[in-house]
């Protein structure tokens, strides 16, 4: 076998020497054309008409100087732009009209009369219908948007206290759903964009970070600072995310970084810090509680000898407050921006460390960022965004489930006091070197005389412990597990005019990410002490280079208006892993891996490419009727010979029936655009890079001779995964856009479906990858947007968005009513049914509790639960069998909103978002583990007579729980205090933030956080079996204040 | 024009480019580029690793040796449906991986041209549907090195007797007549393991008259061989015995092996180091102890200071190998054929042999049915902590007598692993109870 090596990357046929060919021939290009074209295209703003001179400031509504507003006269080409300090001063006639114009913001137009002196307070237009939407390979005026695309300025999100871009967005968009499934310390949520299309693989949204794509998985977003965003895009239809082709299928989430202005340097500073805890639940019961209970079970009868044992320990260890003591978490950007004419940068440095409310989670994050853009001439611009990152994770060692279910009576430490039940004879004395200061086990109190009042030799008398597992805070503190991740993003682009509308543009860019992972397990954080003790260490590395050429033409014709582009793209991965391990560590003071301990080790490395060819074509005729076609050719080196490249086509369509003459007159509706789009994406996310060749993977053998086997099935047909949509839409807004509504319907089909089928392993093998099946996700979302109030000082905006989404198994290719588990031992059912969603939970239904008469020991452990519960007959045979399963739920909500009120008053601003989500259910398994169903004590009785009407809590609708919540997800009350008099401050605003400062859960949900999902491993990560919850850290609060500061 | 050339050259960048979709790992190689399968076959044994520890639990702690403790593994000592919780830890592991070897057997047998190879290969493919059968009863077949996935031919579960019939006897045949008896000495299958596993085989299946030749082949042909009974029986376990020259076959382990099922390995489970089962020593085993006074196996097998086995020390763990077949259990086996077969005299005397080794008298048993119940006694010692009771008792029928409670008989079978019932959407069944 070869030795593994990386290879060298000026060895590949590869993108940077190409790219610079490239680069060499666009100039040689633009010379040319640069003699000509000459400068007549440059506005002249300084042209003189009259005699009067106006001056003002433009400012926004909280009395924040506006740089750049365009301020013209109107039907002139005459025009200047504010400076930094949001002056302008330009030379009118009297009885010409100034038109005050901002993107994003109500265009003012004021009639010059007399005035020597205008000052503009522009107010945000909300339905920004004149907005520059970013879309793939280009821009696109909403007004003229065809497809379905949200967009997300970056107004307050980076005042949020949150580590992460995606959890910034929650709620910000409609058709995407952002779910804390697991909100420890820099853990990524799950975002889905119009519901779970693939049904092996997770269906993440594509990331596109300037116009680079950086990956299928939310990775990138946890090194990204909110602070840099300007703003983000979500391309949710077929039609708008075909130009990203083989891999748009499940969205496209476009993040476009600030950019520089020109003027003289301005610095900016955001910062905050705020607290977070996990509000009081009372899921876990305490020993003085469950003991009251159990005597008004028992009534004059004694209490049973464990019971009486517990309330002699007499300890009450809450282990919530142990296992959630809240974090702190804190953030602070600074920036600078600035620029002259033909040169303007932006850098920025951000520091924030997110505590996390587990016990020991972390989360901290470094970032740089330079962006730098420059016209060398009148036809040729230069720019490149560098964005090194540094993150450092401390993650949870173990399940919030197995945290927190250890007995509330047992004590953290030995100490003097609790020694005296400290039994040294149990189990052949595994305890009898324990001492004062070490973790106290459950066992430990094992074997104790009542009587005496002490531990009994004889090992024959009072037992309370319920686990032979050490006691769980040594669990967490003995582990750690911490993520090193550093990344580079980069990108460089040169964009030549080449003739009348044409441009070319290179880039060149890509991102590389270094992940070291390590694990130290010490010689006390498991039950087998220094025989499970281990050290692993993980490194992997991945390298994306990415170039593009585009040609883009955008001109107007009268009233034709034409924008197109072509190009093709190459990508290119180079992946790799190891791993040591080593086992066996006597003690704690070193933890390094050295060579004798050495137990195991395994690399991997591979390679992907991509390359594409896409082009689009938009046409708008006088506003009105609006066209875009697409297509983009991908070939991807994961699929088999004849079935690497795959067509990705859109077409969509736009009228803009505000426009027509028939509605000019009128004055209620300002804009009403109607629109239909149609397209077909791909998906090849989550499948190897060489699972269509079958591999040999090496075992070893006790010959000291290395065994090979096949490791998987060859599929040489392998294919892309397809993803088909319509989507009909339209978009009102009325009254002088005072209210404004966008509404889009639509059916997307999903097909040829990448499956990791389970396959009998009579065939050697246990899974096929195979395209199989059919999945629809249909449904709608509704924008509202609202001005209520914009008078002087006092403004109220309302935003309200609606997302409906329905998913269906249509065609499962003969494997309909396939039933997956994820853990024989809790062998919980679901179910993939046609005409059901992919995942229904599936099992028997509740019909009552079974006796405490018939529990063996009903009220011990403490908190404890039987295993056993009666089910309804459902098929009325008088038998409880298989036949009385039935589907008990699905992990996906109906319906999500969010509702955004914002206010300002003067120096005050404040705004709030309820956000919420209906008609999930989840799986909770976590009172199998609290409740402790399967401890023998919770058994239903030798006397019991219905052994056969009743299953295990786990296979019925008691663990299938309502997910639905509702949420104050964010708050932030602001004040800008005049700075006027100070000198060299230009904006100073205070504020504070909450996250969840309220957070309703659905009646029926136990637990911390009807959101969470495990997704630990590819079980749970199965779309098969989603909704699997036990280890998901908890939903919690956070209360921030902070600063902004510019000078 | 000039917007032509960069077209031109654009193309002339993604012809390059396209070269480049054809990706192939490095250091991997790819399935169909076999031409040497020697591997292939060192494959083939590794898999059998992962049904040992499955099997020492089904065959001591299921039977009367030896228990476990915690729930959900108390499930071995109760006769009911809800053994199935055990799939994860043991029986979907065991049934996987001997599937594993079978198809890494199959590809051998159909593809390489040394007839040494193939002779292993049959050894090994017999070896897994022997285990196959022993513990799940009716099976399904696979004999393709390319089974179809889609096929659902060999789904359907063969009856046990077709598959003795038809796989495991003709296998070990063909490997008899191939093999020699040179791999002894490096752990490979050989000659006289295939023997030894066919008589073993007839005898499973109370063929006692075809069960014979073979082990009388190998008990007259153990010294030839090299293979004879340790002196002391302590030298026969443990990783510094490992292919000592009583062992006929055993699954080679090595701690340089990372075993793919992560659980306890078998010593463990023996040596009370699980905390499933930290005291597993059942006291009935050690009564039998109790009642073979002066035996020199005792303090090799059992330990009650802390009730578990020593027989695999915690000292070199994960080096001691599974022993399959070894000259003592054989020898039994023979003798028992011989009482069976009405030479009762004869099995005394092989008999004998072993209870002499471990320190005590001949056999006070004279009829045939004594003898036979001095031998199921004797195997009991000599093979406790092996792996063997539980069959044993379901092969000799004893089952209720010996566990001392009345178990129905279709718990004497495993569960089928749940996940293949599943993904073979019911064409495979489970056994009856489960």
């Amino acid at each position: 076998m070869k030795q593994p090596r990386m290879k060298k990357f000026t060895t590949q046929p590869g993108i940077i020497p190409l790219g610079i060919c490239l680069l060499m021939l666009c100039y040689f290009v633009s010379s040319p054309v640069k003699a000509a074209h000459p400068t007549t295209d440059v506005i002249d703003f300084i042209s003189i008409i009259s005699e009067a001179t106006i001056t003002g400031t433009v400012t926004d509504n909280n009395s924040t100087p506006l740089i750049g507003v365009s301020v013209y006269v109107k039907g002139t080409s005459t025009g200047t732009v504010t400076d930094l300090d949001g002056n302008y001063s330009i030379e009118v006639d009297s009885d010409q009209t100034l038109v005050f114009s901002y993107t994003g913001y109500v265009q003012q137009e004021i009639p010059v009369g007399n005035l020597t002196s205008i000052d503009v307070t522009l107010a945000e237009d909300i339905n920004q219908l004149n907005e520059v939407i970013v879309i793939g390979y280009g821009t696109q005026k909403k007004s003229h948007l065809t497809g379905a695309v949200s967009k997300v300025t970056n107004e307050r999100l980076d005042q949020i206290p949150v580590a992460r871009v995606d959890d910034a967005l929650a709620g910000q968009v409609s058709g995407i759903n952002i779910q804390s499934t697991n909100p420890a310390a820099g853990e990524a949520p799950t975002i889905r964009v119009r519901g779970q299309g693939s049904i092996s693989f997770n269906s993440t949204p594509l990331v596109v970070l300037d116009g680079i794509v950086v990956g299928n998985d939310a990775d990138f977003l946890s090194s990204l600072d909110m602070n840099d965003v300007a703003s983000v895009e979500v391309l949710k239809d077929a039609a708008s995310s075909a130009i990203y082709g083989s891999r748009g299928a499940n969205g496209i989430i476009m993040i476009t970084t600030k950019e520089g202005k020109e003027g003289p340097t301005r610095f900016d500073y955001n910062g905050y810090m705020g607290m977070k805890e996990v509000p009081d639940n009372d899921y876990l019961t305490t020993v003085d509680d469950w003991l009251s209970e159990a005597r008004s079970y028992y009534g004059d009868e004694e209490l049973p000898d464990k019971l009486q044992y517990i309330e002699r320990v007499g300890q009450q260890t809450d282990w919530q407050d142990v296992m959630m003591d809240g974090g702190m978490i804190q953030s602070h950007a600074l920036s600078a921006r600035g620029g002259t004419k033909n040169t303007n940068f932006r850098a920025a440095l951000s520091y924030l460390n997110d505590q996390g409310v587990l016990l020991t989670d972390n989360f901290s994050k470094l970032n740089f960022r330079l962006n730098l853009n420059t016209k060398v001439n009148n036809h040729v611009k230069f720019g490149v965004n560098l964005n090194p990152s540094y993150t450092k994770q401390r993650r949870f060692p173990i399940g919030v489930h197995d945290a927190v279910r250890q007995a509330p009576w047992l004590p953290l430490y030995i100490d003097e006091n609790n020694i005296q039940y400290l039994s040294r004879f149990t189990r052949g004395g595994q305890f009898a070197d324990a001492q004062v200061g070490d973790y106290f086990w459950e066992r430990m109190f094992d074997d104790y005389n009542l009587d005496n009042g002490a531990p009994d030799p004889d090992g024959s008398a009072t037992d309370i412990s319920s686990t032979s597992n050490t006691n769980a805070l040594a669990k967490v503190l003995e582990r750690e597990r911490y993520r090193y991740q550093t990344k580079i993003y980069a990108n460089a682009f040169v964009s030549v005019d080449l003739a009348d509308g044409f441009f070319f543009k290179q880039t060149v860019g890509g991102d590389m990410r270094f992940t070291r992972s390590t694990t130290w397990l010490g010689v006390e954080a498991t039950r087998n002490g220094a025989r499970d003790s281990e050290s692993i260490l993980g490194t992997s590395n991945q390298l994306h280079a990415v170039s593009e050429s585009t040609l883009n033409f955008n001109k107007d014709f009268g009233k034709h208006e034409i924008s197109a582009v072509a190009g093709f793209a190459y990508e290119e991965w180079q992946r790799d892993f190891s791993e040591l391990e080593a086992a066996g560590y006597d003690n704690d003071f070193i933890q390094t891996i050295p060579a004798a301990n050495l137990v195991g080790g395994s690399t991997f490395e591979a390679e992907e490419s991509l390359v594409s060819y896409l082009s689009r074509f938009n046409y708008a005729f006088d506003d009105k009727y609006l066209v875009s076609l697409s297509a983009r050719w991908d070939g991807s080196s994961k699929f088999g010979p004849d079935n690497k490249f795959g067509f990705f086509p859109a077409i969509s369509a736009g009228w803009n029936i505000g426009r027509e003459g028939f509605l000019s007159d009128n004055t209620i509706i300002e804009d009403f655009k109607l629109r239909a789009s149609y397209g077909i994406t791909g998906s090849n996310a989550g499948i190897g890079e060489y699972d269509h060749i079958g591999l040999l993977s090496p075992v070893g053998t006790g010959f000291g001779l290395t065994g090979f086997n096949p490791s998987n099935i060859a599929n040489p047909e392998l294919r892309w995964e397809k993803l088909i949509e319509f989507n009909p839409g339209l978009d009102v807004s009325v009254l002088d856009g005072r209210f404004g509504l966008s509404f889009d319907y639509y059916i997307r089909t999903s097909e040829d479906l990448l499956l990791n089928l389970p396959i009998p392993s009579v065939t050697g093998f246990q899974s096929a990858l195979v395209n199989r099946g059919v999945v629809e996700n249909r449904g709608f979302e509704l924008e509202l947007r609202s001005r209520n109030v914009s008078s002087g000082n006092f403004s109220w905006n309302t935003t309200a968005l609606f997302t409906h989404n329905k998913n269906t198994l249509i065609d499962f290719a003969g494997a309909s009513g396939l039933i997956s588990i994820i853990d024989s031992k809790r062998a919980a059912e679901w179910i993939a049914l046609e005409g059901q969603p992919i995942a229904s939970f599936y099992g028997y239904v509740v019909k009552e509790e079974i006796g405490l008469d018939f529990i063996k020991s009903p009220f011990f452990p403490v908190n404890g639960q039987s295993q056993d519960i009666y089910v309804k007959d459902l098929n009325g045979d008088g038998v409880i069998d298989t036949d009385d399963r039935t589907i008990l739920g699905s992990p996906y909500p109906d319906l999500i909103w969010s509702v955004n009120n914002s206010f300002r008053l003067g120096g005050f601003d404040f705004s709030f978002m309820f956000q919420g989500s209906h008609g999930a259910e989840v799986r909770n398994i976590s009172s199998q583990y609290i409740k402790n169903e399967f401890n023998s004590n919770q058994d239903y009785s030798s006397e019991f007579p219905d052994g056969d009407l009743v299953q295990q809590r786990i296979f019925t609708s008691d663990d299938i729980q309502n997910a639905s919540y509702v949420a104050l997800r964010n708050l932030n009350l602001g004040y800008t205090i005049p700075t006027n008099s100070v000198r060299g401050i230009r904006n100073l605003r205070i504020y504070l933030g909450a996250q969840n400062l309220l957070y309703f859960m659905a009646e029926g949900y136990e637990g911390f956080n009807p959101e969470g999902i495990d997704l630990t491993n590819s079980a749970e990560r199965n779309p098969l079996t989603y909704g699997y919850q036990r280890r998901p850290a908890p939903i919690f609060r956070t209360i921030s204040g902070g600063v902004n500061l510019s000078f | 024009m000039k917007t032509l050339y960069i077209l031109l050259g654009a193309l002339l960048f993604l012809t390059a480019c396209e070269n480049d979709l054809d990706q192939f790992p490095d250091n991997i190689a790819s399935s169909n580029s076999l031409d040497d399968y020697s591997g292939v076959l060192n494959a083939a044994y590794y898999y059998q690793i992962g049904s040992a520890t499955p099997l020492a639990v089904m065959g001591d702690f299921r039977a009367d040796n030896a228990f476990m403790f915690e729930a959900p593994y108390t499930e071995f000592d109760e006769f009911d449906a809800d053994l199935t919780v055990m799939d994860d830890q043991f029986f979907g592991p065991f049934y996987t991986a001997l599937y594993k070897s079978i198809l890494s057997a199959n590809n051998v047998i159909e593809n390489s041209e040394s007839e040494m190879e193939v002779g292993e290969a049959k050894f090994l493919r017999g070896l897994s549907y022997f285990k196959l059968v022993k513990v799940f009863g009716d099976v399904p077949v696979n004999l393709s090195a390319t089974p179809s996935t889609t096929d659902p031919s060999i789904l359907t579960r063969q009856p046990a007797d077709q598959v003795y019939d038809n796989v495991i006897i003709p296998d070990l045949e063909e490997a008899i007549t191939t093999l020699d008896n040179s791999g002894l000495s490096d752990g490979r299958a050989t000659q006289i393991a295939a023997q030894a596993l066919l008589g073993k085989v007839y005898v499973q299946r109370g063929d006692f008259s075809n069960a014979e030749a073979p082990l009388g082949a190998v008990v007259n042909g153990a010294a030839a061989a090299g293979i004879m009974l340790q002196e002391n029986f302590v030298d026969i376990f443990g990783e510094a015995n490992d292919l000592n020259a009583e062992i006929i076959f055993a699954t080679q382990m090595s701690a340089s092996i990372v075993d793919e099922y992560g659980f306890s390995e078998f010593w463990s489970w023996y040596g009370g180091l699980d905390t499933k089962s930290l005291n597993p020593l059942e006291q009935d085993l050690v009564d039998a102890f109790e009642a073979s006074p002066g035996d020199l196996r005792r303090e090799v097998t059992i330990d009650t200071s802390v009730m578990a086995s020593p027989k695999f020390p915690q000292t070199g763990g994960p080096d001691h190998d599974w022993i399959e077949l070894r000259l003592g259990d054989i020898i039994l086996l023979y003798a028992e054929t011989l009482n069976e077969n009405g030479n009762t005299a004869q099995a005394i005397t092989f008999l004998n042999q072993i209870r002499n080794r471990a320190g005590l008298e001949d056999t006070t048993a004279t009829s045939q049915s004594e003898v036979r119940q001095a031998i199921y006694d004797e195997r009991r010692l000599e093979l406790a902590f092996e792996g063997q009771r539980w069959f044993d008792l379901v092969r000799t029928n004893t089952v209720d007598e010996e566990m001392g409670q009345t178990i129905n008989s279709n718990y004497y079978l495993f569960p089928i692993p749940v996940s293949e019932v599943l993904s073979s959407f019911g064409e495979i069944t489970q056994n009856e109870g489960y």
